[in-house]
Formats: C-alpha cells, structure tokens, sequence
C-alpha cells in the first residue's frame, strides 16, 4: 500500500474512532436523557460503519464500542464487547449480502441491534435474578432507548457517509 | 459459505469475541475492583466524560432562565402566595424550627462526624441499562475510595460504591434492589432493613419490610441508619416514611420510605471512605 493510501487510512479510521468517543460521550451524560430514557449512540456509529466499510470493520468498532459501553456499564464486564463485535460484524455482513445501504436500513439495522442489547442487558440485569416488577423496566427504560438509539440513525449514517466520502477517491 | 466460515474477516471477528468472553469470565472470576482491561478504557475515557459533563451543565445552566422565564415568572407569583400562607402560621414554623435543628443534627455530616473521611464527587455517567438510578463518579483508587464505601448528599444516603477503578467508581443507589440498608425509625424506635423494587424505583423510593404489626411508625417518621454491620456509619439519614401498610398475610407491616435526596438526579456526591467502627468487608 503506498504511504500517502496508509495515511489515509489511518486518518479515516481516526476520525470514526473519535466519532465513536464523541457518541459515546454524549450517551453517558447524565441528565441528558428523555423521561428518564437514555439512548446508546455508539451502537447507531457502529451500524453505520458497518455499513459504510465491511463486516470486519463493523466487528472490530463493534469490539471497540462494546468496550466503551462495559466500562460504565452495570453488567459484567466484556458483555457489551461480545454483543456488539458479533452484531457490528452481522449488520456489515447483511449489508453485503443481502440488504441496501441506505438510511432506512441504517434506522432498521439500529433498531434491531438496539433491541437485541436491550433484551441481552434486561435478562443479565433483572430476568436471571427474577427482580420483581422487570417487565415495568423493560416498557418504561428499555423501549424508549430503543427508539431514542435508532433516532441517532440518521445523522450517524449521514456523518460516517461524509468520513468515508471524505477519504475514498 | 464454508469459505464465509474460514474467512480471516470471520476468525478475526471471532477472535474479539473470544477475548470478550475472556474479560467477562475474568471478571465473574476476580469480583473484586476492576480489571486490566477496564482501567486502561476507563484512563482513556474518563477525561473526555468530565469535560463533556461539565459542558454540558455550563451550557445547561446558561440557557436555563432563557428558556425557562415564563415558568420562573409562575413560580415567583405562587411562591409569593405560599409565603405569605407561612407569614400566618408562626407556631407551624416554629414546629419545623424545631424539627429543623434535630434534621441538621443528623444532616451535619463533617461537623458532627468529626471521625468521617470524605471526598467530594460528581456524578459523570448513568448507563442507559441501569434501572436503578446507578451511576458512576470521577474519583477512584487514586483518590482513596474502596469498594463499599457509602455515598451521600448533605440530605443523605445515596447508596454504595460497588466497583473501583483508578479515576472513577460505580456507586449502586439504594433504590437498587441488591442494596439493602439496616435502618432505624426515629420515632418508633422500630429497626428493619431497606429493599429496592422495580415499581418503587421508578418514583425514586424503596421499601422497607418487616415492621412488627404493633409499630407506631406513620407517615412522616425519619428513618435512618443503624451502623449494624458497619457497611454505613449510623445516623446517616435514609429518608421520610411516605405510607405503612399490612403486608398480603397481616403479620406484619410494610412501608415506603421516600429518600430526602433527589437519587435520580443527583450529581455531587460525598464518598465518606473511613469512619469509626467500619468494618472491612471481604469478597
């Protein structure tokens, strides 16, 4: 690969980590949050890498992300790295083979990988210890930030499109 | 799709959730403080968490009268009309004078704890999964905190620390069904322990269980700590009692307790990392 090429690559993949702190950041301030619900927009860039770049990608900065999130997370940790690596990787694989690469199918992908976590998170958390009245947590807290993680979608897909555009001829 | 299985992009992947599974189990198996990998991501992370914190309160704080003016203009009026209710009635605040100094006998944390060692903290993130109202701090080992050191307001108790890194800590609120907290009423003298709930949670109150049938405890009755176990120093305030009643069987009375902190919002907190009579709990 030529240096300036390596440069580039480097650079890029900077800039969608940075992207990656940055949403992650602003998912983990604590008064931002909407009745009580926060989203988790790291998942939203991941799906969006994913989607831009390959399966590979979205496994490695699914890994990355996971490690974000199980920093701070209430879960043990290494969970949110696993979930995310194998459902980054899945999203970037479903892009190649069988799905289109537009926002819809971002808003989708996001959706079903918010879903998916909020189901893992809600069972390790509160199902397998059979925390009385869970369900009340998972219609109140976990729905919402489903739906306020797939709303971060759109300007993920849109900024990585931009990196990506930004970088490749 | 054999060579989609043996495809480095596949191993590559697979490799990474090896080693996630690899911190998970390591840490199921350690317990105890934080791991490797979550110090280094913790050292990498925790400085970008505080300054988009405080940002964002600046910038929260600053907009705040703006956007708020027409509700603050409501608010000065009633509040006009509540004062002057309070003008006409001396001997009810003469009663909450009283009650006043007793709650600043226990609420004076450093000047009557003279044997508490504090630091101060603030609240940098709440995870999106957590239901509890846990959340995390931006000091840590570094700062002397250990894991199950007790977390307070000037109001009162807040909750626990449950992991410890080098800059930031996780403190598990009592409103968390897995912290349960010996407690006292006041005015009963009744002692019984604290649960969380998933439906008391949610208003930002716990329970507490095991009253004697014949407890003269009642709405409005302070409710604060033992000191049994030496996990909490004794007299840290809890909360207020908000109702009493029978459990399903009749034998015994139930009660939630409404905590004079605002354990949902909270975002500066006192670690007290010593205090006479702690007793070091081992994993």
């Amino acid at each position: 690969m030529e240096q300036r090429e390596k440069k580039i690559l480097v650079i890029k993949n900077l800039l969608y980590f940075l992207f990656l702190l940055l949403l992650f950041v602003i998912g983990e301030i604590p008064k931002l949050d909407v009745m009580g619900a926060k989203a988790v927009p790291v998942i939203a860039a991941v799906v969006a890498i994913a989607m831009a770049e390959d399966n590979l990608y979205g496994g490695i900065y699914g890994f990355i992300a996971g490690l974000m999130v199980d920093t701070y997370a209430a879960h043990i940790f290494g969970l949110a790295s696993a979930v995310f690596a194998i459902l980054g990787f899945v999203s970037g694989s479903l892009v190649i083979y069988l799905l289109q690469d537009n926002m819809r199918t971002a808003f989708i992908l996001t959706l079903a990988f918010c879903t998916v976590y909020g189901i893992i998170c809600h069972y390790v958390l509160y199902g397998m210890w059979e925390v009385e009245g869970a369900y009340l947590f998972f219609f109140a807290h976990t729905v919402p930030t489903i739906l306020l993680t797939a709303a971060f979608s759109f300007p993920a897909y849109w900024a990585v499109k931009r990196i990506r555009a930004k970088f490749t001829d | 799709m054999q060579d989609f299985f043996k495809s480095k992009k596949f191993l590559v992947v697979v490799l990474l959730v090896a080693i996630a599974l690899f911190f998970m189990l390591r840490g199921a198996y350690t317990k105890t403080g934080a791991t490797f990998a979550e110090k280094v991501t913790s050292l990498m992370i925790a400085p970008f968490q505080k300054a988009a914190s405080k940002i964002y309160v600046s910038i929260h704080d600053s907009f705040y009268d703006f956007i708020h003016a027409p509700s603050i203009s409501d608010e000065n009026k009633r509040l006009r009309e509540e004062n002057a209710q309070l003008l006409s009635q001396l001997a009810l605040m003469e009663k909450l004078r009283s009650e006043n100094r007793r709650m600043k006998e226990f609420f004076g944390i450093k000047e009557e704890n003279p044997d508490y060692s504090m630091e101060l903290a603030d609240a940098v993130g709440r995870d999106a999964s957590e239901r509890f109202f846990s959340f995390t701090i931006d000091k840590g080992e570094n700062d002397g905190i250990e894991k199950y050191s007790p977390c307070v307001t000037k109001e009162g108790l807040v909750g626990l620390v449950t992991a410890v890194g080098p800059n930031y800590a996780k403190v598990s609120t009592i409103l968390d069904s897995t912290c349960e907290v010996g407690v006292k009423v006041l005015e009963s003298g009744d002692i019984a322990v604290t649960e969380g709930t998933a439906h008391l949670a949610l208003d930002g109150n716990l329970k507490l269980s095991y009253l004697p049938r014949d407890s003269k405890t009642k709405p409005g009755d302070l409710v604060t700590t033992t000191g049994i176990g030496g996990i909490f120093p004794e007299g840290l305030v809890v909360g207020r009692i908000k109702e009493v009643t029978p459990d399903s069987q009749g034998l015994t009375l139930n009660a939630v307790i409404e905590p004079l902190t605002d354990i949902r919002n909270v975002t500066e907190v006192m670690i007290i990392k010593d205090f006479e009579g702690k007793e070091k709990k081992e994993d």
